[in-house]
């Protein structure tokens, strides 16, 4: 509701000749839309005429704010990957969260031994549901996809609910990331020495800070402001609404780990 | 209503015009009645099917009022979910009824395979009058106090304490002496329980009880001074009326002690930390346990925790009291407070 009410104010908002910066992650469930859009608007206000909006749903992201020159998308690199073929994307940024700029996902449960042990089970994980069974899938891997299609995914809105749902039993397994679990072992020892890990995904980027490729060569500037967000207390809080504190320019990476980006 | 799956419980009766004299018009009207005949043919067959075919079950829901947004997302969440296991929905708001005769009635009409009751009025009346049929409830604050069958299923409405102090634990990482203010008429049970979980968690409890005659001032002033945050938990007996709770929240700003709350009621009165169930995620647990008892599936806990947590931060109310936050916890955050 929340994000329609958003994207009114997009339609609005947008006639002006201001940069946009699009967002929109599958891999988190949290409803902060409003503080983000509050947020991110106030500390860009004093960086240029920029403008920042969210979306919780996919299909509205991609046919509302796709498409658009002079904007920016923040992504998850999932996304990124399913969109770089039908849409001329250039990934600029990378963010990063304590100096990484990768993540894993992993699949956890108290008290499941085998892989096989979920099937039919209630799996918890943040995000939307095709997000969660696409990733499932790849830890499970191509002979479990009967395992993976039984599952019944409980889509909560964060990995550390995800983990607390298998503690105390509604769940039968979590997705998270290995952060989380290791933000678990910080604020509940027991409960995170419980999970056993049964299945790893291959490492992610973070997140990605892409613009349309044609936006390249012209004006530089939301890029610069986007970029400076994480050397600035203000800007590196807005960061870590998003879950990174930073960002790595894309094109300073080794080849090796952006080559599935281009 | 919901989707194109919903039925409403009563189906307006189709109206046929009376016959004209043209020929074209009485051609129009055959045409027009075959095509009625084929919609009630489709849709005789389509409820049949519903009725016979136990994959498509049908769900009752009733809603204690349709208005309250809370009751509206969690039936809206349930319903979508529950379309992915391809239920359907029959909707009753109670709103405008306050008896149980209107869901005897759909319940012997429709003979729904489970129904769902959003909301503590829904939840008594339909209890009453559901017919052996599985009842499954959310949105009930403090359940226990109606009890349940051996029919009957439910999300609670509150989380659990190990979620509670985690949650807090996440977001004011510095907050170890954790003071709580109770009445032992009401909480005992529960506040052992939080003794226990904290303790577990590596957090200091510190206790004050308040009887019904004592002075809450005296208590908090013996409390305040020894603690680093104030939990303040849903005790009939200490937060009788507005005034006690700003008596609560006035003495907290004397001693600078910021507030855990579990109700967003708070935050205007200067609470710093506000943690709740997460209600489109009760909707979908919701459905995901509906989904588990037409199926006939072993249930391990036939009323759970909720499985999402809400969290707003009034870093605002932090900032006055120099209270330190987990940053690196803000993706967490769903709402965030700051000074305007």
């Amino acid at each position: 509701m929340i994000t329609a009410g958003l994207c009114l104010g997009l339609a609005a908002g947008a006639a002006v000749s201001s940069q946009t910066i699009f967002f929109y992650n599958p891999e988190t469930n949290v409803d902060n839309f409003a503080t983000l859009k509050s947020e991110f608007d106030t500390y860009l206000a004093s960086k240029g005429s920029f403008n920042f909006q969210p979306f919780s749903d996919r299909d509205t992201f991609e046919k509302t704010a796709l498409g658009r020159p002079d904007s920016m998308y923040l992504l998850s690199s999932w996304h990124f990957s399913q969109l770089k073929s039908r849409l001329p994307l250039e990934p600029v940024l990378v963010g990063t969260s304590k100096g990484e700029i990768e993540q894993r996902k992993i699949l956890t449960s108290k008290d499941v031994t085998s892989l096989a042990g979920l099937d039919g089970a209630t799996v918890a994980g943040a995000g939307n549901e095709f997000y969660l069974r696409n990733i499932l899938r790849q830890m499970l891997g191509p002979d479990k996809d009967a395992i993976a299609d039984s599952v019944k995914v409980l889509t909560v809105p964060k990995d550390i609910d995800a983990l607390m749902a298998v503690g105390f039993g509604v769940a039968k397994a979590a997705i998270s990331s290995e952060s989380s679990l290791q933000k678990l072992a910080l604020i509940n020892a027991k409960q995170s020495a419980s999970l056993k890990v049964l299945a790893t995904s291959e490492k992610s980027f973070l997140l990605i800070a892409a613009v349309p490729k044609q936006s390249l060569s012209k004006d530089t500037s939301l890029i610069n402001a986007v970029e400076s967000m994480g050397s600035l207390p203000e800007g590196e809080r807005n960061l870590k609404l998003l879950g990174i504190d930073g960002w790595r320019r894309f094109d300073t990476l080794d080849p090796s780990l952006s080559k599935d980006l281009r | 209503m919901g989707g194109e799956d919903s039925i409403p419980w009563t189906l307006p009766s189709p109206k046929i015009c009376a016959s004209g004299d043209t020929m074209i018009r009485g051609k129009l009207q055959f045409s027009f009645l075959l095509l009625v005949f084929g919609i009630s043919l489709l849709l005789m067959g389509r409820y049949a099917a519903a009725a016979l075919n136990p994959a498509r079950p049908k769900i009752l829901i009733v809603n204690s009022d349709g208005t309250v947004e809370k009751y509206r997302i969690a039936r809206d969440n349930f319903q979508q979910e529950i379309e992915h296991f391809g239920g359907k929905v029959i909707d009753l708001d109670l709103r405008a009824s306050d008896d149980g005769a209107t869901i005897e009635r759909i319940i012997g009409s429709e003979s729904p395979d489970l129904i769902y009751s959003i909301g503590s009025k829904a939840y008594q009346l339909t209890s009453k009058v559901s017919r052996e049929k599985p009842v499954l409830f959310s949105s009930v604050i403090n359940w226990q106090r109606f009890g349940r069958n051996n029919n009957s299923y439910g999300v609670a409405n509150e989380l659990s304490m190990v979620q509670e102090l985690s949650l807090m634990r996440l977001m004011l990482p510095g907050a170890t002496r954790i003071g709580i203010i109770y009445n032992p008429l009401y909480s005992k049970e529960r506040v052992a329980q939080a003794r226990a979980e904290a303790a577990e968690l590596g957090l200091q409890l510190i206790e004050q009880t308040v009887g019904n005659n004592d002075y809450l001032r005296r208590a908090l002033d013996n409390l305040l001074p020894k603690i680093d945050v104030l939990w303040l938990i849903a005790d009939p007996g200490i937060l009788t009326d507005r005034q006690v709770v700003t008596q609560i929240f006035s003495a907290v700003e004397k001693y600078q002690k910021p507030i855990y709350a579990y109700s967003d009621a708070y935050l205007s009165l200067g609470a710093s930390l506000v943690v709740a169930a997460d209600t489109p995620t009760i909707g979908r647990q919701a459905a995901n346990l509906a989904e588990s008892i037409l199926k006939h599936e072993k249930i391990s806990d036939p009323v759970q925790t909720p499985a999402g947590s809400h969290i707003t931060l009034n870093i605002c109310q932090l900032g006055k009291l120099r209270a330190r936050y987990n940053e690196d916890a803000l993706d967490s955050v769903n709402q965030l407070l700051e000074c305007q």
